[in-house]
C-alpha cells in the first residue's frame, strides 16, 4: 500500500471522533485531509508505515474511509466530495429558531444568516464599499455592533444565540481592526489586485509592502472560500508551524542555534511555503552545523570520520548559504585535512573573496595553496594574512615553513605557478 | 421594579448611583453625603463601623481602623506596592493562605476581599434605604488598570456583600458613559481620572449610540493619597530639622497628621495658604508640643509636580496607542476628586490646549457611569452599548523567563485567543502554563494571574500531542482558560492554581459569617 496514490477522505456519515481510540490514531486521522494520498500518510509524522496501513485498512473496511477518484489519472475531484471532516461534522446539524428563547424569530434568522457570512470578505461583511474611508467603516462596524454585541441581550434567555452573537462580535472587531489599519489601502477587488500586481517585480517600496499585505489576506481569503475541505487541517499545520517557529525564535535569542534549527526544520516540515521559516531557516541551519562541526572537531583523537561527517555539514550548510564566510573557511580547513585539495581550494578563495580582511582566513588559503603547490601564491597569501595582523603566529609559522620548503624546491614551485 | 445600582468602590471614598425614571441620582447616606469613606473599623467594644462612622473615629483607634484597602486588593504579599502601603499604614499587615495580603483589626484576621464586602454592604444599605426596597444587583467601577485577579477579588466582594454584580466596569469608561448619557455624537474624548489612590486614563471614540474604549493606561498605584504621603513626609522632615521630633513611630500622630494634611491639600485648591494646627502632638522635654506650619500652594506643588508630570507621560503614551494625537481629541474629561486641583488642572489643558469639560462632578461621575450601564443591561431600550478593552498584555510565561503576549493591550472585550500547545518529552503526562499579565517582556515583572496544570495527557512521542487552550476574556475583563485536545476533539482537564484570590469555600464561608453580622450603618449628625 505504500506506493498507494489513493486519497483517502473520511465519508460523509462517520463522525471522526469516534474512530481514534488512541492518540496516534487521532494524529492520523488528523490528517487525512481528502488531498493526502495514502502513500504520503505513511511516511509522516514518525508512525509506523504498517501501523498506518492497518488503521487505514481497518477504516477502510468498516466504511469510515472511502477514496477519491484517483489522482493519477488526471480526473478533478468532485467538489461535492471533496469535504474534510470539518464540513461534514459542520453539516449535521442544521442550526434552527427556537420560538421559546427571549429573542425574536426574526432576529434570530438574522442573525442565523449573519454567521453564515462570516467568511465574506471584510468589506461585504461591514456592508462599505472597498474605498470606504475610516469614518464610514467606524459607523458600520458601530451600527452592526449595536445589532450583534452579546450585551443586548443580557441577562436574557438566548441559548445558543449568544455564542452565536460572540463569534460575530469578534469577526466585526476584526473586520473593523484591518479595515481602519492606515496601512491597508483602499482598493476595490483585493482579487483583482492580487492578479494584477502578481506580475510587478519585487520591490522594499513601502506603499508597495502594504500593497503585498492585502495580496496576502485576499489569497488567504481566496483560500478560504475555495478550499474549504482541507482548511481546518491546513491551520492546524500552520498553528504548528507558528508554534514551532516561536520556539525557534525564542532559541535564537538565547543562541541555542542547534534547537533552533531543529523547531525550523519541523515548521518547515508543517507549512513548507511560509516564507517567514524559509527566510529564517539558511543562518540558523549554517550556525547549528558550524557548532555541530565544532563539536565533532574537540573529541580527541580525531579520526577520518568524524572529519568527513563535519565536512558533510558544512557543505548541507553552504548548500543553504552558499556565501557563508565560516562555513566557507571551515569546509576549506576540512576538505584540506582529507586531502580533497580543489575542493579546498575553491572553499578557500571563496571565502577569501568574502572577507578579505581576515588574516585567519587568508592562512588558510596560504596553507590550502601551498598544499596544492602555488607556492608563491601561497606566500602572497600568508603575507597579506600578516600584514592585516602581525601577531598571526599561524601565519608566521606557515611562512617559516613555507620558506623552509621554498628553499628546496623554489624552482619546482615556480614552474608550477607558469 | 428591581433597580440595578451602580457603585464606584473608591480608595477613599466610595459613592452610589441609581437611574430613576431615566434620570441619574446620586444618593446620599443618612448623614446627607453623597460619598462615604472607604473606611472600616472594629471598635474597641468590638463594633463594626464604616464610612463616616469609621472615619470619625480612625484617630483614636488608629491600629484598628482600615483605609485605602483597595491599593492592596489582589495583590501578592511580596508585591513592591504592598511595602509602600505597609510603611504608612497604621493597622496590620498580614500574610494571608494564597499568598494574598490580609488586614488585621479587632483581633480577627479580614481578607482584602472582604474589606471591599464591607463597604459594598453599605453602599448597598444606602441604595435601600433611599430606594425603600432590597437591591440586588449591582455594577462596580474598578480602575481601568485593575488585573484580572483585582477584578475577580471584586466580583467576589459583590458575592459576600449579597450583591450579584452584573458586570465590572471601568472606571474612566462609567465618567464617559454619565458624560455622553442621551446625547448622540461623534467625537473623540479622554478621560483623565485621578483618584484617590489610583490613576487611569481612557481614550474613547462616541458614536451613534456606541461608546467604544480605543486604549486605556494608568498606573493602580498613583493617586491622591501619593499627594497625601510627600506632604505628610514634608511635614515630618520640617519637624525633625527644627526640633528633633521623629513622629514616624507614633500611630496617632501619623493618623492626625494624614487627616491634617488631605484638608490642608483641599484647602490649596481654593486658597494659596493654609495652616497645620494640630495641638498636642507630641512631648518633649518642655512639656506638650503643638504643630503648627503655614503651607502654600506654591510648596504643595513644587512636592507633587513630580508625580503630575508622570501622569502626562502616560496620557501621552495612550494617546499614540489610540493611533491620535493630542489635537485629534475633542473633549477632554476630568474625573477623580484629585483633578480638583488647579495644578493638575492646568497641566492637562497644557498637554491637550483645551479646556478640560465641566460641568460633572469628578466624584460622582463614576458611579453614575455605573448606574448607566446597569439600567443598559436590564433595560427593554437598549440604545447605548459600550465596547471596553483589556488594558494589559495577556500572555504566557517562556521557559526562558520571558512573556509570550496572546491577547494585546486595547483589545475589544470580549476577546478570545487560542495557543497550541505540545510536549516536550515521550510519554509527558502533564503540562504546565503559567498565565501572566502586565506591560512588560519579562515574566518576573508581570502579575502572576495562575498556573494552569494541562493533565492527563494520552502517552505519545515529544510533539505530537497537540492542545489547543483557548484563554478568553469577558465583559468584566476576568480571563477563563479552556484546553481542547485536537486529535481527539475532547475537552482536557486543566487544573488552575490562581493565586491572591479567596477560594470558593472560603468566599462560602465569609458570606455565612457576614450575614449573620449585621452592621450598623452610618449615621452622621
Amino acid at each position: 500500500m505504500r506506493d498507494d496514490r489513493r486519497v483517502p477522505q473520511i465519508s460523509e456519515d462517520c463522525d471522526p471522533g469516534n474512530l481514534a481510540r488512541t492518540p496516534a490514531e487521532g494524529y492520523l486521522l488528523s490528517r487525512i485531509d481528502g488531498v493526502t494520498p495514502w502513500s504520503i500518510l505513511c511516511e509522516i509524522g514518525g508512525l509506523n508505515p504498517d501501523e498506518v496501513d492497518a488503521h487505514l485498512e481497518r477504516w477502510m473496511h468498516d466504511g469510515s474511509l472511502v477514496f477519491q477518484e484517483d489522482v493519477i489519472s488526471g480526473r478533478a475531484p468532485n467538489p461535492e466530495q471533496g469535504r474534510g471532516p470539518v464540513a461534514s461534522g459542520a453539516h449535521t446539524a442544521k442550526p434552527e429558531v427556537d420560538p421559546d428563547l427571549e429573542i425574536s424569530i426574526e432576529r434570530q434568522r438574522e442573525i442565523l444568516e449573519m454567521e453564515n457570512r462570516l467568511d465574506a470578505s471584510y468589506w461585504e461583511l461591514l456592508g462599505v464599499s472597498a474605498d470606504a474611508d475610516a469614518k464610514a467603516v467606524k459607523r458600520a462596524y458601530f451600527a452592526l455592533s449595536k445589532k450583534y454585541h452579546p450585551d443586548r441581550y443580557f441577562g436574557r434567555e438566548i441559548g445558543e444565540f449568544e455564542a452565536r452573537l460572540t463569534r460575530i462580535f469578534r469577526k466585526l472587531v476584526e473586520a473593523s481592526e484591518l479595515l481602519l489599519d492606515p496601512t491597508t489601502p483602499r482598493i476595490s477587488d483585493p482579487l483583482h489586485v492580487a492578479r494584477e500586481s502578481s506580475t510587478s517585480p519585487p520591490t522594499s517600496d513601502p506603499e508597495v509592502e502594504g500593497g503585498r499585505a492585502v495580496r496576502r489576506r485576499a489569497h488567504l481569503e481566496n483560500l478560504r472560500r475555495h478550499l474549504r475541505p482541507a482548511e481546518k487541517v491546513r491551520l492546524q499545520r500552520r498553528f504548528q508551524g507558528v508554534q514551532l517557529f516561536e520556539t525557534a525564535k525564542l532559541a535564537i535569542a538565547r543562541k541555542n542555534w542547534c534547537e533552533a534549527a531543529t523547531c525550523l526544520r519541523l515548521a518547515i516540515v508543517f507549512d513548507p511555503q511560509n516564507p517567514r521559516y524559509l527566510e529564517a531557516f539558511p543562518e540558523v541551519l549554517t550556525r547549528s552545523n558550524l557548532l555541530a562541526v565544532e563539536k565533532l572537531m574537540a573529541v580527541e583523537p580525531l579520526d577520518i570520520d568524524a572529519i568527513r561527517q563535519a565536512l558533510d555539514l558544512c557543505e548541507e550548510a553552504l548548500a543553504h548559504r552558499p556565501r557563508d564566510i565560516e562555513a566557507n573557511h571551515r569546509a576549506a580547513g576540512l576538505a584540506l585535512e582529507l586531502g580533497e585539495r580543489e575542493l579546498a581550494l575553491e572553499y578557500a578563495e571563496t571565502a577569501r573573496v568574502l572577507a578579505p580582511q581576515r588574516s585567519d582566513i587568508g592562512v588558510t588559503h596560504g596553507r590550502v595553496l601551498r598544499a596544492s603547490g602555488f607556492t608563491g601564491r601561497a606566500k602572497e597569501a600568508l603575507q597579506h594574512a600578516l600584514s592585516l595582523d602581525s601577531e598571526n603566529l599561524c601565519a608566521q609559522k606557515e611562512l617559516a615553513k613555507l620558506t623552509g620548503a621554498n628553499q628546496g624546491s623554489r624552482r619546482k614551485g615556480e614552474s608550477w605557478i607558469t | 421594579m428591581d433597580y440595578v445600582i451602580g457603585i464606584d468602590l473608591g480608595t477613599t471614598n466610595s459613592c452610589v448611583a441609581v437611574l430613576d425614571n431615566g434620570k441619574a441620582v446620586v444618593i446620599p447616606n443618612t448623614g446627607g453625603y453623597k460619598t462615604s469613606p472607604s473606611m472600616f473599623a472594629v471598635s474597641p467594644d468590638g463594633k463594626r463601623l464604616v464610612g463616616h462612622l469609621a472615619k470619625r473615629q480612625a484617630v483614636t483607634n488608629a491600629r484598628a481602623t482600615v483605609f485605602g484597602s483597595k491599593r492592596l486588593i489582589g495583590r501578592r504579599f511580596d508585591d513592591p506596592e504592598v511595602a509602600r502601603v505597609t510603611r504608612y499604614a497604621p493597622f496590620e499587615i498580614a500574610h494571608g493562605s494564597s499568598d494574598d495580603v490580609r488586614i488585621s483589626v479587632g483581633g480577627r484576621i479580614f481578607s482584602c476581599t472582604e474589606v471591599a464586602a464591607i463597604i459594598l454592604r453599605e453602599m448597598k444599605g444606602v441604595a435601600e434605604d433611599y430606594l425603600g426596597q432590597p437591591v440586588k444587583q449591582a455594577v462596580v467601577t474598578v480602575p481601568a488598570y485593575f488585573n484580572d485577579t483585582q477584578r475577580k477579588c471584586t466580583v467576589d466582594a459583590g458575592a459576600i456583600a449579597g450583591l450579584e454584580i452584573l458586570r465590572i466596569i471601568n472606571e474612566p469608561t462609567a465618567a464617559a458613559l454619565a458624560y455622553g448619557l442621551g446625547e448622540a455624537r461623534e467625537e473623540k474624548v479622554v478621560i483623565y481620572d485621578l483618584g484617590g489612590g489610583t490613576f487611569d486614563v481612557s481614550i474613547l471614540e462616541f458614536g451613534d449610540g456606541v461608546v467604544e474604549v480605543l486604549a486605556t493606561a494608568g498606573n493602580t498605584f498613583l493617586g491622591g493619597e501619593d499627594f497625601d504621603q510627600r506632604l505628610v513626609e514634608y511635614v515630618l522632615q520640617r519637624v525633625e530639622e527644627t526640633q528633633g521630633l521623629d513622629l514616624r513611630e507614633d500611630r496617632m500622630a501619623l493618623q492626625r497628621l494624614k487627616d491634617a494634611v488631605e484638608k490642608a491639600k483641599c484647602d490649596l485648591s481654593s486658597v494659596n495658604i493654609t495652616e497645620i494646627n494640630l495641638p498636642f502632638i507630641a512631648s518633649n522635654e518642655n512639656g506638650p508640643w503643638h504643630l503648627t506650619l503655614d503651607l502654600t500652594r506654591e510648596v504643595l506643588e513644587s512636592l507633587i509636580s513630580e508625580i503630575v508630570e508622570q501622569t502626562v507621560v502616560t496620557v501621552a503614551q495612550c494617546v499614540s496607542q489610540a493611533g491620535l494625537t493630542p489635537g485629534d481629541i475633542d473633549h477632554v474629561l476630568l474625573v477623580g476628586g484629585q483633578t480638583r486641583m488647579p495644578f493638575v488642572q492646568s497641566t492637562v489643558s497644557d498637554f491637550f490646549g483645551r479646556q478640560p469639560h465641566k460641568g460633572v462632578n469628578p466624584d460622582e461621575v463614576v458611579a453614575i457611569g455605573a448606574a448607566v450601564q446597569g439600567h443598559l443591561l436590564i433595560s427593554e431600550e437598549r440604545d447605548l452599548l459600550l465596547l471596553d478593552v483589556t488594558p494589559m498584555d495577556l500572555g504566557i510565561a517562556t521557559f526562558d523567563g520571558g512573556m509570550a503576549p496572546l491577547v494585546k493591550r486595547n483589545t475589544t472585550i470580549p476577546a478570545s485567543r487560542a495557543h497550541h500547545f505540545t510536549t516536550t518529552r515521550d510519554e509527558q503526562s502533564s503540562v504546565k502554563i503559567r498565565v501572566l499579565q502586565g506591560m512588560s517582556d519579562r515574566a518576573n515583572e508581570n502579575h502572576l494571574l495562575g498556573e494552569f496544570v494541562l493533565t492527563d495527557i494520552p502517552p505519545a512521542r515529544s510533539g505530537e500531542p497537540d492542545i489547543e487552550v483557548t484563554f478568553d476574556i469577558d465583559s468584566n475583563g476576568i480571563v477563563k482558560v479552556h484546553a481542547r485536545d485536537v486529535a481527539t476533539d475532547s475537552n482536557q482537564s486543566i487544573t488552575v492554581d490562581s493565586t491572591g484570590t479567596l477560594s470558593d469555600e472560603e468566599i462560602e464561608r465569609i458570606t455565612r459569617q457576614h450575614a449573620e453580622h449585621v452592621l450598623p450603618r452610618s449615621a452622621v449628625d
